[in-house]
Order: structure tokens, then C-alpha cells, then sequence
């Protein structure tokens, strides 16, 4: 059964939640006055979840609520800093051929145009002029096609289309909170920090599918901010950094540590990855990305088994493709020592329960999924470099 | 003050091109109503720097001195006693201030008495590899804490490389003390905070630093910067606890093995850690950059330590030292956070108290005791203070008092582990590569 998605304020008293027919657990997402603090799966008992099992739930938001409400009782922003002049942002959309997501998006995110920032749309290698309908229906929208195929292609048509300090980029299938621009510019009044991540949330879990899909690799990176330093963090481990569908860049990153490599993620063999590389860029030169929970996205995840399972596989041959080309191009070894721990900490549980304890389940499927695509990754990076040398 | 006029001071020591550059980025300077000269003080130089200067007109008062090499402190003491205009603004030769600094630092005069305002530094550096990384993440690190608005400034914050005063002032308290070859500025700073003067970052007043330092040279100006340490101590014992000298770092296994060769014969010392240098580009080209920075640490520490034994004739003087620092003064003010944060940001405004008890109700929270060498507390301290460096003893005594609202969690353990009442010891001086 489905699970259902119920938004709770914690500042408010704790009343039960009616009406889940239909649903067999709910995902609880827990704010503080606007700001959201935590999350829990609950079951759903007689279609509701009543008051004593909010509480429960409420209770494990732990420390991360109790420093929001610090923060709010004595009025402290730590991403604050004197003299910050304000920043213009551009809000770019890589998108091909999904118009039916795009319109979604683009409701949501006309708000900021209002703000006097820019939207622009990068519709990347077009079969049908389905999105510049789209997007011209909106009118503060700026369509631009991008005619070679690539989701870094696309990236770096919009920091070059862009004029403001920052870029800030979702994806067509998200739908950011009203809130979520400022709170991604508010980490950039260090000029240290070169990028700023987001809290991305499902925003519908439907289907099995759907359900697998958070299981396995859920976007939630954590419900307080975290500034990765290249200074001390290790440059390669970007996994908890955040993704690409919720991040935003100073516009003068690529003159820093050079565009997104157009050979990695969507459009390329490599499938993924090319967001995670140039983290890894942006921490190695000893610049930071912050990742901060305030900015709030919410994803639309794939529907059916099969895009889950192509989508997780896609993430793994992105992997290890970023991998091979940080080994080769970067004498990154570190990335051997992070493909083992990954390996050993998810994948060979997996191989071996199959070995020992039978058929796979749905969610093992995925990880192996998952780790054929890791296999075919330093293939895929050289047909990918291959395929660039060509163009 | 109305319209101030500026005397400029750069100290150089061959750099004629980089002193050059600075002047013209002087010249192209956005008009400050009381205008302003500018001094070059040629310490020792040998490079044709004076003549080259003479030689040019850069559009603007300039007046170019030379002496025979004495050190930045004292060229900067003689640029300034040249000084004709009301604010001595002074900025190294590899500085190359963009076209608002100077409007930026008359605003800050202005605006706030007695002040010194510290301009932003943006790192343009030379080296590149790890070293590189390195050497500008310290130079931005540098203003990481005073970004912040609640900032408490303490004698570490002050800058020579882009800093401005009134001259009157500078002559008050003496000029820089011309017998320290580093850390000048951490000894002007002690003394211009213990006069009660008011040190600021001034975001706006930004100027590209061209940093050109080698390995080679930052290693040789740890060595300077254990003696000056020593010196600072020598003169005011409290600051010991402040500086890297009290805390005897764990070192890697080169730091060991120089620190025991050493302790045989310096030399021995030295020999080895100049080959084990040659572990670095090792490490850089294998991507080993934790390794890579654990031996630069070692290197670093090795030679700041050096400065140290060389200053203070070994350890036990050194301790000597350090325990001459004086002993705690009372606590001069108590304040109850459960008045409201507003309340308590007004009384610090009122008693500017060096130390305070801070209670919530019947609760003691923590105790921060008298900091030589930092300002005294403010009310925009506060919040920062209680979110940075006692959460969660104010949570607990929040929660205790029943303060915290019922629909938020209890407090979990990590926080009740952490809650005790606390002194808060003095901060570490700022991290220390290079100067």
C-alpha cells in the first residue's frame, strides 16, 4: 500500500491525523515555525495515525528541532555575516521533453520572477517544440535550446546564459518551497562558499516504485545546515553534499574550477554524476558548499519499477564513471579507498544475502540494480570521452 | 570627524613591480572629499624600487623614503611619522585595493570613534597544487570570524596588511613595536583593545591580495613567529594561554622524529625536516592530501616550535613563562537569560563587563572569565555566543524551567551528556600557516 505525505507544526499542539484510507504508513515531516526539523515514517492504524504515536514521532526529531527552536527564541541566523549586499539569482530548469512536469514546476517557481529574479528554461536536445510551449506560456520565463544533448551540456548553457552572482538550479520534476531561493543566496555571504545544496523531500509516495526509491536513496541529507569545507573535508566524499535537483552556484565557479564535464550524467553514456564531480572541484580547489535544510524541494519521484531500477543503475554507472575519470585525469586514489567502503557497505550485503538466503527482494533488485551500473561505470566513462572527442 | 584626509602607508622591501601596482590601483581610487598622499617606505631595498618611484608620477602625493632594512614595524613607524593626513591607512606592497576602499574606510570613521577598521583581504595566490589550496583557504580563514556579526574582536584580529586608524591615535599608543620581526600586529592590537579602542572588519573596504609566498618562505616565518610569540608572552604573560605555545599539539610520526633528532642536536632536527619536505610532492602527485597536510602541519609546527626553544632557551623556561600569567580576576557581572535575550543585550551594552556569569533562573550556564587581549563584551556578543558555544547548557536550563514548548522533543542525550555549567577558556589564537 501507499504511503501517505503529512506535513506536521510542531509549534502548534499535536492533534491525530484522520482520514489515511488506503494508506498502510505515513511520512511525517516535521517544521518548526516554517522550518523543517525532521521526519518520521508512521503507520497508519484504522485509516489514522492518532495522537500518542505523533508524539513518538515527534520526539526523534531530537536535537535538530531543539537548535531550530535556539535559533528562533534568541534570534540567530549563522549563515549571516556583516555587510552581505544582496546577491541576484537566476533559476534554471534543464529540461527534455517533459512538458507535463515543466508546467508544475514552472508554477511554482514563477514567484521568484516576481522577486526580480530570472527564470530561464534550457530545453536540452528538443524532438518537439512541446516545452517552448510550455515555458512561453509563462511569461517571465526565458526559453533557450540547447541543441547538444547532455544534462551538463544544458548546466553550463545556463551559467553562460546567466548574468547574476548566482544560478540556481532545480529540476523539472521539483517543485521548490516559496522560501527556497533565499535560503539557498543566505549561504553565500562567505564568499568561501562556492555552492549551496538543499533539503529535497518526495513529494508523492504513491506507488511501490516511489516507496523504493526513497528507501534506497532518499535526497534527505539531514534537517541542520552543514558547511563541507575543502579545506579538512575529504573532496571526494560528496555524497551527503546534496544533488543537483536543489543546488545553486555562484556564477563564477566555472571561471574557478571550469565548467561541469559535459561527458558525465543525463544524455551521456555515463548516465549521472556530473553534479558530484563538480563538487568535488569546487572542494578540492578548498572552497565550501553548504548544504542547507531551509531551502525545500519537493521531488516528484519516478512512478513504475522499471525508471526506479533505470535511475539507480544510471546512478551507479555515473559513479564509478566519476570515479574512473577523478582516478585518471585527477590522480584522485582517495576514490578507490570510497568505491570499496561503498561496495562493502551496500552492495556485498546485498550479493551475499542472495548467495545465502534466496530470490532477490524488490529492494535488493534495486542495489544490484544499482551495482551493474557501478560495473559498466569506467566504460561508460571512456565511450563518454570517446563520444565528446568526437564532437 | 568630516572629511578626513588619508596618509597611505606602504612598507615594501623589493618589490618595485607589486609597490607599482598598488599605486596605480591608488590612482584610480573613487574621490574621498579630504583626498589623501601616499608614503613609501624602501625598507633595505636593492631592486631600484626608490629610484623607479622618484622617477614616476602616479598622479597623486606621493612621497617615497628609504632606510637601511629594519623590518616592516619600523617603516611602517617611519611612513606614518611622515603622515600628514587624519587616518593612517596602512597597506602592504602586494595589496591592490579596488576603487572603494578608501570611501569605505572614511564611512567607517565616521561612523565609529576610535576605531580601527580592517579591510578584506581577497587572496590572489601564486602557488598552486595543495600548497596553493592551502594558503588561500588560511587567508579567507582569516576573516571567517570576523565576518560574523556578533563577533568578540580580540588582539589577533588586527591586520597590517590593510588596516586604518587615526594618526593621532596611532601616535597615542606609540606606533608598532619595531623590535619584533612578526606578529607586530598582534602586539598593536593588545594594546590599542586594552586602550579601548573599537576593531572592525569593514566588508566594503576590499583590496585583492597578490600573495606570493613559497613553502620555503612560510617555514622560515614560523621560526619568527615562535620568537615573536615568546616576545608577546615575555611582555604580557596572560596572553600565553591564547596562543598556540599552550597547547602542545599532537604531532605525526615526522613531527616525532624531528622533535627527538632535535632534542639531540637541532641540527639534526633541522637536516631532517629539510628532507622530509620532499615527502610533499609525493604525496600531491598520489592525491594523498590528508597525508600531504599532516606533513606540512609537522613541518610547520616543527619550526614554530624551533622559534620558540630558540626565544625562550628551552622548555622549562618556557613553562616558567607561561606560569606567570595572573590569576583570574572576579567575575564582574551576573546576568539571568531567562529575562530575555533583548534584556541581557542591553545590560552588557550598559557595563561593557570583561567577564560575565550568565544564569537562567536558578541555573548557572556558563561563566566566561576575563580574556586578555579581547574586547570587552558587548550585547551583539550574546547570541552568538549562547548559539556557538553554550547551546546546550541554555537548552537544559531552558528546558528546566520549562521554557521549551511542549510539542518539541526532549532533550536527547547528546545534549544532557554536554550540559553541565562551564568556564569557556580563551580562543586560540587564529589558525596559524603563514603570515
Amino acid at each position: 500500500m501507499a504511503t501517505a505525505i503529512r506535513e506536521v507544526e510542531l509549534s502548534s499542539p499535536l492533534s491525530s491525523i484522520e482520514h489515511l484510507k488506503g494508506y498502510s504508513r505515513c511520512l511525517l515531516v516535521f517544521r518548526w515555525r516554517r522550518r523543517v526539523v525532521g521526519r518520521q515514517f508512521v503507520p497508519v492504524v484504522s485509516d489514522r495515525i492518532d495522537t500518542a504515536a505523533m508524539e513518538i514521532a515527534a520526539n526523534q526529531c531530537g536535537a535538530d528541532a531543539l537548535y531550530r527552536w535556539l535559533a528562533d527564541t534568541i534570534g540567530y541566523d549563522e549563515r549571516q555575516v556583516v555587510g552581505t549586499r544582496a546577491l541576484t539569482a537566476t533559476i534554471a530548469i534543464c529540461t527534455r521533453e517533459r512538458p507535463e512536469h515543466l508546467v508544475r514546476t514552472l508554477g511554482a517557481v514563477a514567484r521568484f520572477a516576481e522577486a526580480g529574479h530570472r527564470i530561464l528554461v534550457i530545453d536540452n536536445a528538443p524532438t518537439t517544440n512541446r516545452t517552448y510551449e510550455v515555458a512561453t506560456q509563462f511569461r517571465d520565463v526565458c526559453y533557450v535550446c540547447e541543441p547538444i544533448p547532455g544534462l551538463n551540456v544544458a548546466r553550463n548553457r545556463a551559467m553562460r546564459e546567466a548574468t547574476t552572482d548566482v544560478v540556481a538550479f532545480t529540476d523539472d520534476d521539483a517543485m521548490p518551497e516559496p522560501e527556497w531561493l533565499d535560503a539557498l543566496i543566505a549561504n553565500f555571504g562567505d564568499p568561501r562558499v562556492q555552492c549551496a545544496t538543499g533539503l529535497t523531500l518526495p513529494i508523492e509516495l504513491e506507488t511501490e516504485a516511489q516507496e523504493l526509491f526513497e528507501e534506497v536513496t532518499p535526497f534527505a541529507r539531514g534537517f541542520r545546515r552543514v558547511v563541507f569545507d575543502g579545506q579538512h573535508d575529504n573532496p571526494v566524499e560528496v555524497g551527503r553534499v546534496g544533488a543537483g535537483a536543489n543546488m545553486a552556484l555562484r556564477r563564477e565557479i566555472i571561471d574557478l574550477v571550469g565548467p561541469f564535464d559535459e561527458r558525465l550524467d543525463g544524455g551521456t553514456p555515463t548516465c549521472s554524476g556530473g553534479d558530484h564531480e563538480m563538487f568535488v572541484r569546487i572542494l578540492a580547489a578548498g572552497y565550501q558548499i553548504a548544504y542547507d535544510p531551509a531551502a525545500v524541494s519537493w521531488h516528484h519521484h519516478r512512478r513504475t519499477y522499471r525508471e526506479v531500477r533505470d535511475t539507480l543503475r544510471g546512478y551507479g554507472v555515473g559513479v564509478y564513471a566519476m570515479f574512473t575519470g577523478l582516478l585518471l585525469e585527477r590522480h584522485e586514489f582517495g576514490v578507490l579507498r570510497l568505491a570499496w567502503a561503498w561496495f562493502r557497505s551496500a552492495h556485498l550485503p546485498e550479493l551475499r544475502r542472495r548467495v545465502f538466503h534466496g530470490p532477490p527482494t524488490r529492494t535488493s533488485s534495486l542495489i544490484l540494480a544499482e551495482l551493474q551500473g557501478c560495473a559498466h561505470g569506467p566504460a561508460a566513462w571512456f565511450a563518454s570521452r570517446r563520444l565528446r572527442a568526437r564532437r | 570627524m568630516g572629511e578626513p584626509r588619508f596618509s597611505i602607508v606602504v612598507p615594501t622591501h623589493n618589490r618595485r613591480d607589486a609597490v607599482t601596482r598598488l599605486l596605480v590601483a591608488l590612482g584610480q581610487q573613487d574621490p574621498v572629499p579630504g583626498g589623501f598622499e601616499a608614503i613609501v617606505v624602501a625598507d633595505g631595498c636593492t631592486d631600484g624600487t626608490a629610484e623607479r618611484l622618484r622617477a614616476w608620477d602616479p598622479g597623486f602625493a606621493c612621497v617615497v623614503l628609504e632606510q637601511p632594512a629594519s623590518g616592516p614595524a619600523a617603516a611602517r613607524n617611519r611612513g606614518a611619522a611622515h603622515a600628514t593626513g587624519d587616518i593612517l591607512l596602512f597597506l602592504d606592497d602586494d595589496i591592490e585595493p579596488r576603487a572603494d576602499v578608501l570611501r569605505a574606510h572614511a564611512a567607517f570613521h565616521t561612523e565609529v570613534a576610535d576605531g580601527i577598521g580592517i579591510g578584506y583581504l581577497q587572496p590572489a595566490v601564486t602557488a598552486d597544487g595543495f600548497f596553493g589550496v592551502i594558503l588561500r583557504g588560511w587567508w579567507e580563514s582569516m576573516f571567517e570570524e570576523s565576518r560574523r556579526p556578533g563577533h568578540r574582536y580580540q588582539y589577533t584580529d588586527l591586520l597590517t596588511g590593510h588596516c586604518s586608524l587615526e594618526r593621532r591615535a596611532f601616535e597615542r599608543l606609540g606606533g608598532f613595536d619595531a623590535t619584533l620581526r612578526s606578529h607586530e600586529d598582534y602586539e598593536l592590537g593588545y594594546r590599542a583593545i586594552a586602550a579601548g579602542m573599537n576593531l572592525r572588519f569593514i566588508p566594503d573596504a576590499a583590496a585583492v591580495h597578490h600573495e606570493a609566498s613559497q613553502l620555503s618562505k612560510t617555514l622560515r616565518r614560523k621560526f619568527d613567529d615562535g620568537v615573536a610569540d615568546v616576545r608577546l608572552v615575555q611582555r604580557y604573560p596572560a596572553l600565553g594561554a591564547s596562543l598556540p605555545m599552550a597547547r602542545m599539539s599532537e604531532a605525526g610520526r615526522v613531527g616525532k622524529l624531528a622533535a627527538r633528532l632535535a632534542a639531540i642536536n637541532p641540527r639534526y632536527g633541522d637536516l631532517f625536516v629539510a628532507g622530509a619536505r620532499y615527502l610533499l610532492p609525493m604525496y600531491e602527485w598520489i592525491g594523498l592530501r590528508f597525508r600531504w597536510r599532516a606533513v606540512l602541519e609537522d613541518l610547520l609546527n616543527y619550526w614554530y616550535w624551533r622559534g620558540i626553544a630558540h626565544a625562550s632557551g628551552g622548555k622549562h623556561q618556557l613553562a616558567a613563562l607561561l606560569s606567570n600569567a595572573p590569576p583570574p580576576r572576579e567575575i564582574e557581572l551576573e546576568l539571568d537569560l531567562a529575562d530575555g535575550i533583548a534584556a541581557a543585550e542591553k545590560q552588557l551594552d550598559e557595563h561593557r563587563p570583561r567577564s560575565v556569569r550568565f544564569v537562567y533562573g536558578e541555573h548557572v550556564v556558563i561563566t566566561l572569565p576575563e580574556r586578555d587581549g579581547a574586547e570587552r563584551l558587548r550585547g551583539v556578543h550574546l547570541r552568538e555566543m549562547i548559539a556557538r558555544q553554550f547551546a546546550h547548557q541554555y537548552l537544559f536550563a531552558a528546558a528546566s524551567a520549562g521554557d521549551i514548548p511542549p510539542g518539541l522533543p526532549a532533550l536527547p542525550d547528546k545534549i544532557l551528556k554536554d550540559c553541565e555549567p562551564r568556564e569557556i577558556t580563551p580562543q586560540r589564537a587564529r589558525p596559524a600557516l603563514v603570515r
